[in-house]
């Protein structure tokens, strides 16, 4: 496997969600207590959020909030896959010598590209979700003292901004290098954006200004420019290789297909081992359907399979099939 | 569940310890769904493990699947990916020697040859109580469907099985036929001891900004509560065909509660699979039994077999 530990347990959680941001014009953040998954996931897992729909059966559920959702009535059958943002406690630690208070809310990035993620992002705060996680392998940590760089494309921050906190704790350099098309489809609030707060999100949030707080050196590209660098995320990436000389770098990358194909091939150029966090069409998140398979190339250079629920969604880049 | 309503079955000579079957490629290898909090295959009452071909299949391009509009409905492609028989045997069912349910296998190929060598390396295994025959997947280009939709092609293979094994055979069959009994009489006269019905609807769903299928491999078969009614009425005709023979009935098609299960039940399915429902929810099996022991007991009748097949029809 190569990636995280071996899989744990899987909850299945009656979650609600507690507070909704957004973050960018199609972007938003959901927060949901998810007491049994929250203290458990590790950068780079994932989540697969069923919507409140009617039971397709002729029982009709107790729990009001399951009906009275807004959702529209349109049931959903399959849940929807979300990496793991961020993770916080929400109980007060009783003084200052407490350590911090376990976690028990995670942080989803929702990014509308359908009427699931529509619907999803219109319910109101209080409003039932089942969540079922936490899934997948998740990111390998770098080795002690290594510089790491995390490169994202869009909504594919969501799946490094576990990752960053963690970077951080054990003291790891890093950077971040961020890219949308627009200054303001970047997943990510930035000084000069910072739209008004809501739902008690406000200690929870990661901006670019808070990723700096955090000691994360960051870099945001937008393709139409603005008052950031004007093009693609892997410019600063490759740049970013030529000039610095560094002994130990990892790179961990999410993004659009060609954005990945391009840093696993600057990473591949430099020596740099590169972790990538894949999408694909997901149904069960367990393993069981096969529904979420991408090619990679077998150490014989025969083409196999990996289902990005359980052997993925962190795949090295050098295992990937980039080429169609 | 509920004291006093006896939920277990009889099928094929196998005790059931209630009707619920997960349905072939909704449980995987019968070992990945242990993981989840909440669910255990003893809550069902029997399992059937992936279609396996005698050699290693990649199955289809993605995406493998797409979920209609409008809702209720799950088209996949996945094309019977699968490691083939020999890993199989070799990697997964030595660890469903203690398996908590009656274990089944399930067998395709593009040939009966092929069917019969996969079912004859499978059924020597101790584990596998039983053989479905998948005649009738949508997604390949080679047998799969072809088979189900010809009768004389359907005894065929399943004649090819019964030669080479003496545990239970049940024949998957496809609803995409106009007279679901003829395929069912020409798979018992073969020696079929039980009909799966039925495999997934043939489907096409498509993308109006592309022109483009929406599934990789174009074409997909649909699951779920869309299709309930339809495959109910393949069960019941299906039913009334074997009835005579005294060969039972596997029924389901987008079951997600205990009422739907039991639907399937009057209808006349001797057990009942659930597929899609393992896929947003494998948990919910729970909650099926209790709704399911909460029907019977609410019409005070002690035991689910005595309602196979119950349908009251108008006069």
């Amino acid at each position: 496997m190569g990636h995280g530990s071996s899989p744990g347990l899987v909850f299945d959680e009656a979650a609600p969600l507690i507070a909704r941001k957004q973050v960018s014009a199609d972007t938003f953040e959901l927060a949901l207590r998810c007491p049994r998954i929250a203290p458990v996931a590790r950068p780079g897992q994932f989540v697969n959020v069923m919507l409140p729909s009617p039971d397709f059966g002729y029982r009709v559920r107790d729990d009001a909030a399951w009906h009275d959702s807004g959702s529209g009535g349109r049931p959903f059958l399959i849940r929807r896959p979300f990496s793991i943002y961020r993770t916080y406690g929400t109980h007060e630690t009783r003084g200052t010598d407490e350590p911090e208070a376990p976690h028990d809310t995670l942080v989803v990035l929702v990014k509308v590209v359908g009427e699931g993620t529509r619907q999803l992002v219109g319910l109101p705060v209080g409003t039932g979700l089942k969540v079922l996680g936490p899934l997948g392998n998740g990111f390998r940590l770098p080795p002690h003292g290594a510089t790491a760089l995390l490169v994202a494309g869009g909504c594919g921050w969501a799946s490094l901004g576990l990752l960053a906190g963690e970077l951080r704790r054990r003291r790891h350099p890093t950077y971040a290098f961020i890219g949308a098309r627009t200054l303001e489809e970047l997943p990510i609030e930035t000084a000069e954006r910072r739209p008004a707060l809501a739902g008690g999100l406000a200690d929870a949030c990661v901006t670019a200004t808070e990723l700096e707080a955090l000691g994360v050196v960051v870099g945001l590209a937008a393709e139409q420019g603005g008052r950031v660098y004007g093009g693609l995320v892997t410019d600063l990436l490759a740049r970013f290789l030529e000039e610095k000389s560094l002994a130990a770098v990892r790179a961990y990358a999410c993004g659009p297909w060609a954005m990945l194909r391009r840093v696993a091939e600057l990473c591949r150029q430099h020596a740099v081992p590169c972790q990538v966090a894949l999408e694909e069409r997901m149904a069960c998140g367990m393993g069981v359907c096969n529904s979420c398979v991408v090619e990679v190339i077998l150490p014989d250079g025969s083409i196999g399979h990996k289902k990005l629920c359980t052997d993925g969604p962190v795949l090295d880049a050098a295992e990937v099939k980039w080429e169609y | 569940m509920s004291s006093g309503v006896e939920l277990g079955v009889d099928f094929v000579g196998l005790r059931l310890r209630n009707p619920l079957v997960a349905a072939s490629g909704t449980c995987g290898w019968g070992e990945e769904l242990e993981r989840l909090e909440g669910f255990t295959g003893g809550l069902l009452g029997a399992l059937i493990l992936k279609s396996t071909t005698l050699e290693p299949r990649l199955g289809n391009p993605t995406p493998r699947i797409v979920e209609t509009a409008g809702g209720a409905g799950l088209i996949n492609s996945i094309g019977l990916e699968n490691p083939g028989v020999e890993a199989v045997v070799r990697d997964y069912l030595p660890r469903l020697a203690d398996a908590p349910t009656v274990v089944i296998g399930n067998v395709a190929g593009g040939v009966a040859d092929d069917y019969a060598a996969t079912a004859e390396r499978l059924c020597a295994s101790p584990v596998i109580q039983a053989v479905e025959v998948n005649i009738s997947c949508p997604n390949v280009k080679k047998g799969g469907l072809l088979f189900g939709i010809d009768p004389d092609a359907a005894a065929s293979v399943v004649a090819a099985v019964r030669g080479v094994t003496d545990k239970p055979v049940i024949a998957k069959l496809t609803p995409n036929v106009t007279d679901i009994a003829l395929i069912a009489r020409a798979c018992i006269e073969a020696g079929a001891n039980a009909l799966s019905v039925a495999n997934t609807f043939r489907a096409l769903a498509i993308d109006v900004r592309s022109h483009r299928p929406l599934i990789g491999g174009n074409f997909g078969g649909l699951s779920g509560p869309a299709i309930k009614p339809l495959a109910l009425l393949k069960v019941h005709e299906t039913y009334q065909a074997a009835r005579q023979a005294g060969v039972p009935v596997l029924g389901g098609g987008g079951i997600m509660s205990g009422a739907d299960a039991l639907e399937f039940i009057l209808a006349g399915a001797a057990a009942c699979f659930v597929g899609t429902l393992l896929l947003r929810e494998a948990a919910a099996c729970s909650r099926l039994l209790d709704e399911l022991a909460a029907l019977l007991a609410a019409q005070e009748v002690p035991r689910l077999g005595d309602l196979v097949g119950g349908l009251i029809l108008n006069r």
